[in-house]
């Protein structure tokens, strides 16, 4: 346990010591709240503005969603330096146990999304109205879900690409196929027509249904707008995929760094 | 990493978001708008490799050099606008074909003008990079920056759209180099009629050239200022 | 009293490359075990194996009662490394780095900000201390990586080349902390390139080349095990007589005699310490005036040149 709370200390820290990134995250994050959405607003469809009511209203938890999917991602990118630069000799030499270890690392992954993602949640609250105290428990519970799934995701990555060249490429295809494919920046309907009407592969409609991005999003959506209509689903969709990224990153993490 | 995110935002993002717009061919108008928001970001990037060279001593030697510092700034500026059309050119060429129809004479003229917007942006980024000195502070700015004058432009959507949204939105867009480089582009593609029947390229084009012409020559006075004598540590 | 650490046949395979072949070794408690060998010879990759952080291919080792393959949690609760590379992030700072290391190792809240203090102070990195890695000299991260297992004071201390990178002040600074260190009451598993310092640190010193531990002893056992590996030249006042240069060859250790000079003898003997008086009485019984005499031992260079045949600028020049 104090292996876990002291590799979850580590990357805390560090994470605040990526100043730029964090900021210009930040700084795109905000823009595309306060800019793009409100830019946006003027150009939607009668369709999809009978449907959404107001593209910023709609986009908040989306961003909220991208914000925590972001930071937490980014524990991939460290790992991966780690093994090429060879500091996780460090970590394996450390007096922890590997199963410490990995799931200290899953979690903190985890744990910097959350800690991204709350003024963004807050902001939501702030413009679109507070959850009740069960519809926030259940946001907060889904969402910290989400995030190590998301963090466990970039780890198995991270460890099971040995060049710089495929872990980028790797990261990219996963991370933007993720982040477009899912109900974060447009209604999952739009997607399901275009897969009705043949101009979008069925696989990849599947993929945006299942999507965790997508179910978080839309259970914040349907908490504090009332639209989509609130499904289990949407839960459970999110815990499976934490619960299997989760086990097979902090396995992956500890099975592939002490492989030389 | 770059490319990948260039397909995905077409195929994916383009694709969906084209949907729910309710300007027509927007799908057209947003990878155009694509080209020159990557174009944008690669040329950035020398700023990036002049904080890098000085980390390496790398700077120190090129200042050694029997090339004058105007020279050594040109240099710079030119080749960091260079090396990223020359990355960019394929995604370019890749945006051309989903656009589809190009007219030759206009295209070129858009062409030149790209150009000159990449110089521009890596004259702009190596004048903010002697000027703040701090690696960190340079990213954060530029970090900054990038949000803003990305989404504070045409690239993804129309000006008329943008000043409806926000009076003072579409005063900074008006004057972005962004978005003379991305309407020229769609003009030189034969888009801009989507959005605006009477679009004049002349003004776009001034203000591009304006654009490069401050930060090339401006940035060389102030790069020789600020290097000489170890200025730049 | 049973030795702290137990090596047996240990060995590591990368593909067809042998990197620790079959290594065998006993360390005592208390002591400081120098391992010499240039670039290449598996000193890295045995540490990294006791170390628990890659798994041998063959063979094992006892450190403390455990063993590395059965019980690696509690092998490293024993030890601190010092990396040969520093393995630390840019971003981070030194002061972040040694105080995240002692809290993993242990150490209570007062310990820590004392001996935290004390070692960054000890190795002039107190005013760096919140300077990002990234900004430090290769030297200074160096001094980083040591200051960890400095504070740390395991049991066992593994330092992969402790000085390298480091200013000559530097060095004596941190060869006297090891040696603190070994007095408080550390094993110390020195593994180095530098010939000075293991012959200056170690209690005993291994030689491993191309992955095989050739010999192990006291620096000066290996030195003398070198046979008229002691030179002593002597200057006379007058040319040496032939029977003088006969009785020096006579004499028990001494190994050779040439006149370099007519009143210039080279002897080449062994234990230079004990033949030089029995050098010295022989020439005044025969009345043979000395204008000086000088003496050189053998260096661990020539250790390693007598066992490999090679001195080890030249193996790390063939790329071992």
């Amino acid at each position: 346990m104090k292996g876990i709370i002291r590799m979850v200390e580590h990357d805390l820290r560090n994470f605040f010591r990526y100043k730029w990134w964090l900021v210009g995250l930040i700084s795109m994050n905000l823009a595309d709240l306060f800019i793009m959405a409100i830019v946006y607003n003027q150009m939607l469809s009668g369709a999809v503005m009978e449907e959404i009511k107001s593209y910023f209203n709609f986009f908040a938890p989306g961003l909220t969603v991208t914000g925590l999917f972001a930071s937490a991602f980014m524990i991939g990118r460290e790992v991966n330096m780690e093994r090429r630069r060879e500091i996780h000799h460090y970590m394996l030499s450390l007096p922890m146990t590997r199963l410490e270890l990995g799931i200290g690392r899953v979690l903190s992954g985890g744990l910097r999304g959350m800690v991204y993602m709350s003024p963004l949640l807050l902001t939501c609250f702030a413009f679109l109205g507070f959850p009740t105290v069960a519809q926030l428990l259940v946001i907060l519970v889904v969402l910290f879900f989400l995030a190590i799934g998301i963090s466990g995701l970039s780890i198995a990555i991270a460890v099971s690409t040995s060049s710089l060249e495929k872990f980028i490429t790797a990261r990219g295809l996963v991370y933007y196929t993720l982040f477009f494919c899912s109900s974060v920046f447009y209604p999952l309907s739009l997607i399901q027509d275009l897969g009705r009407d043949g101009k979008f592969p069925m696989i990849l409609v599947n993929l945006a249904e299942i999507n965790p991005l997508s179910n978080g999003s839309d259970l914040i959506r349907s908490f504090l707008l009332g639209t989509p209509t609130f499904s289990p689903n949407m839960i459970f969709s999110v815990l499976i995929f934490s619960t299997i990224f989760t086990l097979v990153a902090a396995f992956a993490y500890i099975e592939i760094i002490e492989r030389t | 990493m770059r490319a990948i995110w260039f397909v995905s935002q077409i195929a994916l993002f383009g694709l969906i978001a084209s949907r729910m717009m309710s300007i027509p061919d927007y799908f057209q108008y947003y990878v155009a708008g694509l080209s020159v928001m990557t174009l944008y970001s690669a040329a950035i990037f020398i700023g990036f490799d002049i904080y890098e060279e000085a980390e390496h001593g790398v700077f120190e030697y090129l200042l050694s050099l029997p090339v004058s510092r105007r020279q050594l700034v040109i240099g710079r500026s030119i080749g960091g606008g260079l090396r990223s059309f020359i990355y960019v050119g394929p995604l370019i060429a890749v945006s051309l074909y989903v656009i589809g129809a190009v007219n030759p004479l206009s295209f070129l003229v858009a062409l030149f003008a790209l150009f000159l917007f990449s110089f521009g942006v890596s004259g702009m980024s190596i004048t903010i990079a002697v000027l703040i000195k701090s690696s960190d502070r340079f990213d954060i700015f530029m970090g900054v920056l990038d949000a803003l004058i990305v989404r504070l432009s045409t690239s993804m959507y129309p000006l008329a759209v943008v000043q409806a949204a926000n009076p003072l939105y579409g005063g900074l867009a008006s004057f972005n180099p962004v978005t003379f480089a991305a309407d020229l582009f769609r003009w030189g593609t034969g888009i801009e009629s989507i959005i605006a029947t009477n679009f004049n390229p002349l003004l776009p084009l001034l203000g591009v050239i304006a654009f490069f012409s401050l930060f090339t020559f401006v940035g060389i006075i102030i790069y020789e200022r600020r290097i000489e004598g170890g200025g730049w540590q | 009293m049973a030795p702290i650490i137990r090596i047996e046949n240990l060995t590591k395979k990368f593909g067809n490359l042998v990197a620790v072949d079959h290594l065998n070794l006993e360390i005592e408690e208390g002591e400081i075990i120098g391992l010499l060998g240039p670039n290449g010879a598996g000193k890295t990759t045995a540490i990294l194996m006791l170390a628990t952080v890659i798994r041998p291919t063959e063979g094992t080792a006892l450190v403390g009662d455990y063993d590395i393959r059965k019980n690696p949690d509690k092998v490293r609760g024993l030890l601190g490394i010092v990396f040969q590379e520093p393995k630390m992030l840019w971003v981070a700072t030194p002061w972040d780095i040694v105080n995240w290391h002692a809290k993993v190792c242990g150490l209570s809240t007062q310990e820590r900000k004392q001996r935290v203090k004390e070692v960054l102070d000890a190795l002039d990195m107190w005013e760096p201390r919140h300077k990002n890695v990234h900004a430090l000299s290769g030297g200074m991260r160096k001094r980083v990586e040591m200051a960890k297992v400095l504070i740390q004071k395991p049991k066992i201390a593994i330092v992969d080349e402790p000085t390298a990178q480091i200013d000559i002040v530097g060095k004596h600074k941190i060869w006297n902390m090891l040696l603190e260190l070994r007095d408080e009451g550390s094993t110390i598993i020195l593994a180095t390139n530098e010939l000075y310092e293991a012959d200056q640190l170690s209690d005993r010193v291994g030689i491993l080349h191309r992955g095989k531990l050739l010999v192990c002893d006291t620096p000066k056992r290996l030195k003398d095990s070198i046979l008229g590996g002691d030179i002593v030249d002597v200057q006379l006042e007058k040319d040496a007589p032939a029977q003088i240069i006969e009785d020096l060859k006579g004499l028990k250790e001494v190994v050779d005699v040439m006149q370099v000079k007519p009143t210039n003898l080279r002897l080449y003997l062994n234990r230079v310490e004990e033949v030089v008086p029995q050098i010295m009485n022989l020439l005044m019984k025969n009345g043979v005036p000395i204008t000086s005499i000088r003496m050189s031992e053998p260096s661990l260079d020539d250790v390693f040149a007598h066992y490999t045949g090679l001195t080890i600028e030249e193996a790390q020049k063939n790329g071992e």
